[in-house]
């Protein structure tokens, strides 16, 4: 038995140790999660995550509560620009036979779908994997309906043209879903980034984007280590505008205007 | 002139100087050597000859004495008379000898007159002695030899004896002070000599000084200067005809040369210089600068352009540095603000939550309101019929009062009489005091009863005034429940309207009961969208304040890198 912040910490270590997530960064999250709760609520919940299987409905509640899945389509507008212009075409030429990409740490699917969008765009075969912690948001993603709610929803940011790719849904106002071919390019599983993904292709564009963010140091290295890993010469990854890979230098900026947009040199070895 | 002979010239000219005068020393010494010598053999060849001749002369002299007492010894004609021819052969020897040695002997004078007196005794003496002999007078030759010739032979002999000796001696000083002179002669000779050779050699070691060695010595300094790496001097040896010349001339074209390695050597040393100058700036510390003090040309351009180099990067770096302290300082406060806003949102949620809730709640009591506002409708009309009936009991209750006004005024009438009874009760019961008074002690017992008829007045005009009082105060609250009365039914006339609309209301209320439910509902719809609103800002800034976390520790790293460069 300790005292709520006792119990804080240790959740938070544990939450570390199992996902790399930064304590720092979760800690005011993880106080809403806990709320008002007991002390005693608090060291026990500490107790059972500590021994509970990943899959258990208390870690799956925690990861959920922590997890901020703050997301829409074509975010970083400027960014993707640059990706259209610059990215695509070079991946095109690179990668004749089509292309895989990989929205690391994709939340509810907007930015996965706004990726397989403009591949669609520029004509480009692609398939396209989202991975996310929360399983929630990965069977939300997978559903892709995506509600026009007030305020901050998914379509804040979506130029008038992408409305194309949606359709409405009967009896649903203000609630649109991804076009079928469109939600049939692109593939969703819960993943934990600091396990090696389960999928073993060679990714030609990775986007970790606002991602590196929640991680802790130790974390980070490890999400670095497998970005790697599914990476090979030529791979682009996207990042997110204050993010920065600190454990690997295979992956430079493929331009110095655009810092975030970075690639695996040809030349370079792992 | 000088200044052109060539430098062989100038060390063969001392030294066929020198060899000149060592020669012609060399001949002085000799001939002063020889004319020395030769004046020696002459003196000595004189004395010599002198001592030679007076000892020539003492021999004969001695020899003639020997001969003449061996003639006086003899008594033979014969003999004596050949003895006496050679005595005679002996003294003539004397006479040349006697004169040569005149000519060489000043100083002899007496003494070969001493010689010439014992010649010419000796001589005068031969031939009366012969003749005594011829006359057979042996002794008296003897004698006569003896008294005329012997006495002058010893004197002479002494005399050529000290000639002799005279001349030795004297032949002996002039050795010696000859060899002293000549000494003398050649030492003075030597002397000046030497001190002329010293003459000769100061001259050619001047000659060599100031024509060889000072012209060398400058030319070697300057050398000594070029090789310091000094070549600020002149070389006026340049102009020479000598060999020196020759060598300042090839001295100027080394200090030319030296001059182009010096300033080679110098900007070798300022590119060494600025190299060191750019390594430590290579190595973060922006706070050197180039000396410019000492560089001329294109090194000073460069110089400058380095420190102005430096110095931008300097003032750029101390710039980055204090915006990103700045960004830092920003972010950090950004931070705080989102973190602020992430949980303002979140405990908006909660709010809005808790106001949904309460709405829910709210709706439930506006439907309870709602009918019991019904039932206040049915509740009202009862309420009129009620204040219906209040209205007649308020109406009585006034006609109650109005009779009690009455009724206490009549009291009061009563009362009043009863005082009167009183008042005159009390003026008998002291009329009978004094009556009793003078009765004396037979009205003693009517004393008592007038005073107890006295006490009674008193009581019973006490007891009307209460009565009094206490009607006046039933007439004053009979007046106030008049007035009350009054107004209760002025209020039960106000009540019974008031009621009436009061139930028009409540229909009313009941109405908008239920018009304030269909608008909950729609609030609880549009609380839904704020909590989806806030939910999505609360995420929003949950992320942002993520970014914000991040963005601080970029802004730290970029600070700590800008700070591994020393600026000023």
């Amino acid at each position: 038995m300790g005292t709520p912040q006792d119990a804080l910490t240790r959740i938070a270590c544990l939450v570390e140790a199992r996902y790399g997530l930064s304590p720092a960064v979760l800690e005011q999250r993880l106080c809403g999660y806990l709320g008002r709760s007991s002390a005693h609520d608090q060291a026990q919940l500490a107790d059972q995550l500590s021994v509970a299987h990943e899959d258990h409905p208390l870690w799956q509640a925690l990861i959920e509560g922590l997890l901020v899945h703050e997301t829409y389509f074509y975010r970083h507008m400027d960014q993707l620009d640059v990706v259209t212009q610059e990215v695509l075409p070079l991946l095109r030429r690179q990668n004749p036979g089509g292309i895989s990409a990989w929205c690391a740490g994709c939340a509810t699917g907007e930015e996965a779908y706004t990726l397989a969008f403009m591949m669609r765009d520029a004509g480009l075969s692609a398939r396209v994997i989202g991975t996310d912690l929360s399983a929630r948001s990965i069977a939300s993603a997978r559903l892709g309906s995506f509600g026009q709610t007030p305020g901050l929803n998914s379509f804040r940011a979506m130029p008038a043209v992408a409305w194309s790719k949606f359709s409405a849904i009967p009896g649903r106002p203000a609630v649109w879903s991804v076009a079928a071919d469109i939600r049939a390019s692109v593939e969703f599983m819960v993943h934990n980034l600091v396990l090696p993904l389960p999928d073993a292709r060679r990714m030609n564009l990775i986007s970790c984007r606002n991602t590196l963010i929640y991680f802790s140091a130790e974390g980070q290295r490890r999400v670095e280590e497998n970005i790697v890993a599914s990476s090979g010469p030529g791979t682009i990854l996207l990042l997110g505008p204050a993010e920065r890979l600190r454990y690997t230098n295979v992956f430079e900026p493929l331009s110095y205007s655009h810092p975030q947009i970075l690639h695996w040199p040809e030349h370079k070895a792992r | 002139m000088f200044q052109s002979m060539k430098i062989r010239d100038k060390l063969l000219l001392p030294v066929v100087l020198l060899i000149f005068t060592m020669i012609a020393s060399s001949y002085l010494l000799v001939q002063q050597l020889t004319q020395a010598n030769s004046a020696f053999e002459g003196l000595i060849r004189t004395q010599l000859q002198a001592r030679y001749l007076a000892k020539d002369i003492t021999a004969q002299l001695s020899e003639a004495g020997r001969v003449a007492n061996l003639m006086l010894l003899q008594h033979e004609r014969a003999d004596y008379k050949m003895t006496s021819e050679r005595l005679q052969g002996v003294l003539d020897l004397i006479p040349p000898r006697r004169d040569e040695l005149t000519g060489l002997d000043p100083e002899a004078v007496a003494a070969i007159e001493k010689v010439t007196a014992a010649h010419n005794a000796m001589t005068g003496a031969l031939k009366p002695t012969l003749d005594l002999k011829n006359a057979n007078d042996f002794d008296g030759a003897t004698a006569y030899w003896a008294a005329n010739a012997r006495s002058s032979l010893v004197p002479a002999l002494t005399a050529m004896g000290e000639t002799a000796d005279r001349a030795a001696k004297r032949a002996n000083e002039s050795v010696i002070n000859q060899i002293a002179s000549t000494n003398e002669r050649i030492r003075y000779l030597v002397i000046a000599l030497g001190l002329g050779i010293l003459v000769v050699s100061g001259l050619a070691l001047l000659i060599i000084l100031r024509g060889v060695v000072a012209p060398l010595n400058e030319l070697t300094n300057k050398i000594k200067l070029l090789s310091s790496g000094n070549g600020n001097f002149e070389v006026p040896q340049a102009t020479r005809g000598d060999e020196l010349g020759a060598m300042g001339k090839a001295l100027l074209i080394f200090k030319g040369n030296a001059e182009k390695i010096r300033i080679a050597m110098t900007a070798e040393a300022v590119t060494i210089e600025i190299g060191d100058v750019i390594t430590k700036a290579a190595e973060n510390d922006l706070t050197v600068r180039v000396d410019l003090s000492d560089k001329t040309g294109f090194l000073k351009n460069i110089g400058v352009a380095i420190n102005q180099l430096l110095e931008r990067s300097n003032a750029t770096l101390r710039d980055i540095n204090l915006k990103t302290r700045q960004v830092a300082s920003a972010v950090a406060e950004a931070s705080t603000a989102v973190g602020q806003v992430s949980v303002g949102a979140r405990s908006q949620n909660t709010a809005v939550a808790q106001v949904s809730q309460a709405l829910a709640e709210s709706a439930l009591a506006i439907r309870a309101v709602s009918g019991s506002a019904n039932k206040a409708s049915e509740k009202g009309i009862t309420a009129a019929h009620l204040v219906e009936r209040g209205q007649m009991s308020a109406e009585e209750l006034f006609n109650i009062v109005e009779k009690i006004t009455q009724n206490s005024r009549k009291i009061s009438q009563i009362t009043q009489v009863i005082a009167g009874i009183a008042n005159r009760t009390h003026i008998l019961s002291l009329n009978a005091a004094i009556e009793a008074a003078r009765a004396g002690e037979h009205g003693k017992g009517f004393v008592v009863v007038s005073q107890e008829v006295g006490k009674l007045a008193e009581s019973a005009a006490q007891n009307a005034q209460q009565i009094t009082d206490i009607v006046e105060q039933a007439t004053a609250d009979a007046a106030a429940g008049r007035t009350a009365s009054l107004e209760v039914k002025k209020t039960m006339d106000s009540i019974a309207g008031e009621v009436s609309q009061t139930s028009q209301m409540i229909q009313s209320i009941a109405v908008a009961m239920e018009e304030q439910q269909a608008m909950v509902t729609q609030i609880e719809g549009n609380l839904g969208d704020i909590r989806g609103i806030a939910s999505g800002n609360a995420v929003a800034a949950e992320e942002i304040t993520a970014t914000m976390i991040q963005l601080s520790q970029l802004a730290t790293e970029q600070r700590q890198q800008v700070e591994t460069f020393k600026t000023s």
